[in-house]
């Protein structure tokens, strides 16, 4: 390390530099190659999302009340039961 | 906002006026030129890309150097894990010293790139706003208030991250100079 020299002479030494020729082309080949979002997919993207996130839940609440109400039967049944009250006279 | 409400008849336009500033921006966080370039790219396609959300509440200028300085800081972070993968995989001893973060920088002499690779590797250790003030102020040469605009800060608190930043710089600088003079000691003796 130079002796005596502070750090901010130093990061004062280095100096500006050109942009790369050609690099806005590359740029613009990748502005080119992106998808276009309209303002409407914007909001219309999320909005799908959100439906399906939501027809998904209801579909597995359905599910599952109906076969908590089902499993209920099958229990009551295997067991040759269909009131309460035999669990205690059994 | 629009290009036409900014002033400008076309994209390309806009990158000619603000490409000097992001691509050095961006090379003295990452201090390769390779990388440096693939910020560069990264930023106009995001200026593109976000060009409808920003408000102009700031200065076109302030928000680019937002995008920049953030995506040349995830640059890093990703350099990093790269890097720390390579290590598990390679044994640390068979790399030479700076193997991985050699710097490319051509705005730096060639006198002044030991010490300056030096420099950066202990800027980048230090917490990010510090670095952030340090590289605007001392590299780009942007005032205090500008520095705080971007930073968006208050120009006291860029006075006292950057009073912070250059007091751990100048320990490191003793640390090894005190190592160097050790060492040629050693060496005599």
């Amino acid at each position: 390390m130079r002796e005596k020299q502070g750090v901010d002479e130093l990061l004062a030494r280095v100096q500006r530099v050109e942009e790369p020729p050609f690099l806005y082309t590359r740029i613009a080949a990748r502005l080119e190659a992106e998808p276009v979002r309209s303002g409407f997919s914007r909001i219309f993207a999320p909005g799908l999302v959100l439906a399906f996130v939501l027809l998904l839940n209801l579909a597995a609440m359905l599910y599952l009340s109906v076969g908590a109400a089902s499993s209920g039967d099958v229990l009551g049944t295997s067991l040759a039961i269909d009131r309460t009250e035999q669990w205690y006279h059994d | 906002m629009s290009l036409h409400r900014l002033g400008y008849s076309s994209f390309e336009q806009l990158y000619q006026d603000h490409v000097r500033t992001v691509f050095n921006l961006s090379l003295n966080f990452l201090g390769r030129r390779e990388e440096a370039e693939e910020v560069t790219q990264d930023v106009f396609v995001s200026v593109h890309r976000n060009l409808d959300r920003f408000e102009g509440r700031s200065a076109l200028r302030t928000w680019i150097h937002r995008i920049t300085m953030n995506t040349a800081l995830d640059r890093i972070r990703s350099l990093r894990r790269k890097k720390r993968s390579i290590l598990q995989k390679v044994q640390l001893d068979a790399l030479p010293a700076g193997a991985v973060l050699e710097m490319d920088h051509p705005g730096v002499l060639l006198e002044d790139r030991e010490a300056l690779t030096q420099v950066f590797g202990w800027m980048r250790e230090l917490p990010k706003a510090q670095y952030k003030a340090l590289v605007l102020q001392a590299m780009e040469g942007l005032s205090m208030k500008e520095v705080a605009e971007i930073l968006q800060v208050s120009p006291k608190a860029v006075e006292s991250l950057l009073g912070r930043a250059r007091a751990t710089l100048k320990a490191r600088q003793e640390e090894a100079r005190d190592l160097d003079r050790n060492s040629v000691k050693g060496t005599r003796t």
